[in-house]
């Protein structure tokens, strides 16, 4: 017959022995970390619209929040040049899926992954603004500004800045913007072409500001030297 | 009917809800404010979105678990019993709890609303919509965990079974856009097709309430008010109907 004092010893014995297995499963387990990646995998469309639950601005802020840390949460600040782009590049363009009115994905590759050290990978932003901007040129044109400077500055790729900049010549665009249009046609050395595009700016501009006509009869004097060309074709058509 | 009305405020009054509640959407909203902040622009549509959409689910999980359990334990002591001895009929005791537990929830929401307003109203005619949409989802969520507590017999079971509608009610969007994807159209597919249409006739379309994104950008159309006012409106009945004739049959 067990008793009582027997009981109370093997009980608190059973307790040592099961603190004992968690202390030793503790000890093998705790270097076992998970794998913690730099920039998550990008999910499906569809996947990212059944997590919305109905709200898609709600998940949009969440998964903005997500990105804007990704790399740099448990204690680890990751450099840019660490990041897979192709990723980035993929989580930009189905975000704008959730809301592509907003600014703060184009803001975040432009301000912020655009100054990765690989400077290779700017290509990904510059592709990613090239497309968000010209779902609606009218509200968006300044990430196609931001995506001319990084081609210009960043990459040195003139074709690249020149398919960029083409949208811009749009008239709901500020006449300073459409200029860039002319600049970077400039800088390819087709003077012809970036004449053609201030007349068409001059032409179709509803409200062009003195600064911007002083700009543009600079560009075409200095920068160009067009401005006789331009004079002789004025008398001609008097 | 007054009387009860009175009664289950008293309840919720007892039962801390309304501290409660109010205590977990100001957490909720100083944590949005604190994680808003840390956005690289946009730092109001992010605090915005994240304490609309969390002070929303604060609120209906809130309502379901007090709800259900508030009739289970109705039924457990036999206080319905004791209410039904008296001339109230069935219906009317349908109908008086429903009201009692929909001014509960409004007396819920009116603070979460001013909560958003003070954060700042980015647009006008949005939070209107978007006010008058959280109002109307609350007392769709009233009617269904008063359906799921009278229905079910336990309380864990109620407020499982109503979470579980009001999630799928609110991924009723993307089950729609499955059943006429391309993939659903071929034969072999069929019964799930037919499946998943079925169960988007008898839920409520709950993804048509509390977007986020009329508080930053405002209406796209006048469809959208359109679409859950009408839902609400078809919806409620619809739940309090169920729940009456069931009542009517139960014996107990």
């Amino acid at each position: 017959m067990i008793t009582r004092a027997n009981k109370f010893i093997r009980l608190h014995l059973l307790l040592a022995v099961l603190v004992a297995l968690q202390l030793g499963y503790w000890y093998k387990t705790k270097d076992v970390a998970p794998e913690m990646e730099i920039v998550p995998a990008v999910p499906g469309r569809e996947v990212i619209h059944a997590m919305t639950f109905g709200d898609d601005q709600f998940y949009f802020r969440v998964l903005t929040f997500y990105l804007q840390n990704a790399g740099d949460t448990f204690g680890r600040f990751t450099p840019l040049r660490d990041y897979n782009f192709n990723k980035l590049y993929h989580w930009f363009n189905l975000l704008d899926e959730l809301d592509a009115k907003s600014n703060s994905i184009p803001s975040m590759a432009t301000y912020y992954f655009a100054q990765t050290q690989n400077t290779k990978d700017v290509r990904y932003v510059v592709d990613y603004l090239y497309i968000h901007s010209t779902r609606d040129v009218s509200t968006k044109w300044w990430w196609l500004v931001q995506a001319i400077y990084l081609s210009l500055h960043k990459l040195e790729d003139k074709d690249l800045a020149l398919k960029v900049s083409k949208p811009l010549i749009n008239d709901t665009v500020p006449a300073w913007a459409q200029q860039m249009a002319a600049i970077v046609r400039e800088k390819r050395g087709e003077f012809d072409d970036a004449l053609r595009i201030m007349e068409t700016i001059r032409d179709n501009a509803k409200n062009i500001e003195d600064k911007d006509l002083k700009y543009m009869e600079y560009f075409v004097k200095e920068r160009i030297g067009k401005l006789d060309k331009i004079t002789a074709k004025h008398k001609d058509s008097k | 009917m007054r009387t009860n009305i009175r009664y289950i405020l008293i309840t919720a009054l007892r039962d801390w809800l309304f501290i409660g509640l109010f205590i977990g959407t100001l957490v909720a909203t100083a944590i949005s404010a604190t994680l808003g902040s840390t956005a690289l622009i946009e730092e109001k549509e992010m605090t915005l979105s994240f304490a609309s959409g969390s002070a929303r689910l604060i609120l209906m999980t809130g309502l379901i678990v007090f709800i259900c359990f508030h009739i289970r334990s109705a039924f457990d002591s036999k206080e319905i019993d004791v209410i039904l001895s008296r001339p109230v009929s069935r219906i009317n005791l349908v109908i008086s709890y429903f009201l009692g537990f929909s001014f509960v929830g409004l007396l819920l929401t009116i603070p979460i609303i001013a909560i958003i307003a003070a954060i700042g109203v980015l647009n006008w005619a949005g939070f209107a919509v978007w006010a008058a949409s959280i109002i109307l989802e609350m007392a769709l969520v009233v009617g269904l965990a008063l359906f799921s507590a009278f229905t079910l017999r336990s309380a864990v079971t109620s407020v499982l079974a109503c979470m579980g509608f009001y999630v799928v009610s609110r991924m009723m969007a993307f089950l729609v856009f499955t059943s006429h994807s391309g993939m659903v159209a071929e034969p072999k597919f069929a019964i799930f097709r037919w499946a998943l249409q079925a169960i988007s006739t008898v839920l409520p379309r709950l993804d048509f309430f509390g977007k986020s994104e009329w508080l930053i950008y405002g209406l796209k159309s006048a469809q959208d008010w359109q679409f859950y006012t009408a839902q609400a409106f078809i919806f409620i009945p619809l739940l309090l109907a169920a729940t009456m004739i069931d009542f009517k049959n139960k014996q107990f």
